[in-house]
């Protein structure tokens, strides 16, 4: 598999190195658009999420293992799906457990926020969440053909 | 991110071309809050040249719905491309407002 890999700080200044690291990686390999866009947006999803939540926007989060680490990794697999690995050792933060957010209450009740980890979870053909060594990994398997999986095939929902 | 606000009759049509993310949202955040606070509750939002959206922007969209309502008015989409379409679509913001193809159907759906 072709891959690639950077670290970033936890801090939104690098949401923009983020999205430059994609966007070559993305037209190195001839990446359609549509998944382009995806992965752009399932990253930053994570990332500002990771920044802002789970190193509470600092360095020091209690429950984080050591100076902080995020690295996100990008690989083709010969199918032409991308997998996109990203790692952080912020205290554990299972996507799975994250209520779903409510998307047919109308607009007054809508909260506002609460929707980066559903469009992960949505955007993504399958995932995977594995907490070891001190370190959250999500890895999310991104189809070339624009299908999105809308039902629970993939462990997407939580019982 | 670039934004332009013109003025027609009691609406305003904002215009967003780039990028609408975690760093550009607060921008468009802000001259919601404006325009709200200087009285102008029917806003069309001119989105042919948005490139990207992600959740940030979305709960931007949101805000201005919660607030023009408050104040009796509301909200309208057009010039969306199919990427912003998929991404109000997933999270579920198809039913909060119209998302139109022309300019003069979205004031219409103001007046």
């Amino acid at each position: 598999m072709r891959a690639s890999a950077i670290q970033l700080r936890p801090d939104l200044d690098y949401l923009r190195r983020l999205q430059r690291f994609i966007r070559r990686f993305c037209d190195r390999h001839g990446v359609e658009e549509a998944l382009h866009g995806r992965v752009q947006l399932a990253c930053e999803e994570w990332f500002v999420n990771v920044v802002k939540h789970g190193f509470g926007g600092g360095a020091d989060a209690a429950g984080s293992s050591g100076p902080p680490r995020i690295t996100v990794r990008l690989g083709l697999a010969r199918t032409g799906e991308l997998v996109v690995r990203l790692a952080d050792n912020a205290p554990p933060f299972n996507p799975d457990d994250h209520p779903l957010p409510d998307l047919s209450s109308p607009a007054e009740q809508r909260p506002i926020g609460g929707l980066g980890v559903y469009l992960i979870r949505k955007l993504a053909s399958r995932y995977r969440y594995e907490r070891a060594d001190g370190r959250n990994e999500l890895t999310l398997h991104m189809a070339a053909s624009g299908e999105r999986k809308s039902g629970s095939e993939y462990g997407e929902e939580p019982t | 991110m670039n934004l332009t606000v013109t003025p027609h009759g009691d609406c305003r049509i904002i215009r967003i071309e780039g990028r609408l993310d975690g760093i550009t949202s607060p921008q468009l955040e802000r001259e919601i809050i404006r325009l709200c606070d200087e009285g102008h509750h029917r806003l069309a939002f001119e989105l042919d040249a948005l490139e990207y959206v992600s959740s940030a922007g979305l709960r931007v969209l949101l805000l201005a719905v919660k607030k023009t309502r408050a104040a009796g008015g509301k909200i309208a989409l057009y010039g969306v491309g199919d990427a912003i379409r998929e991404v109000l679509e997933i999270s579920g913001f198809l039913s909060l407002f119209p998302v139109l193809g022309t300019k003069e159907e979205a004031l219409d759906s103001l007046a």
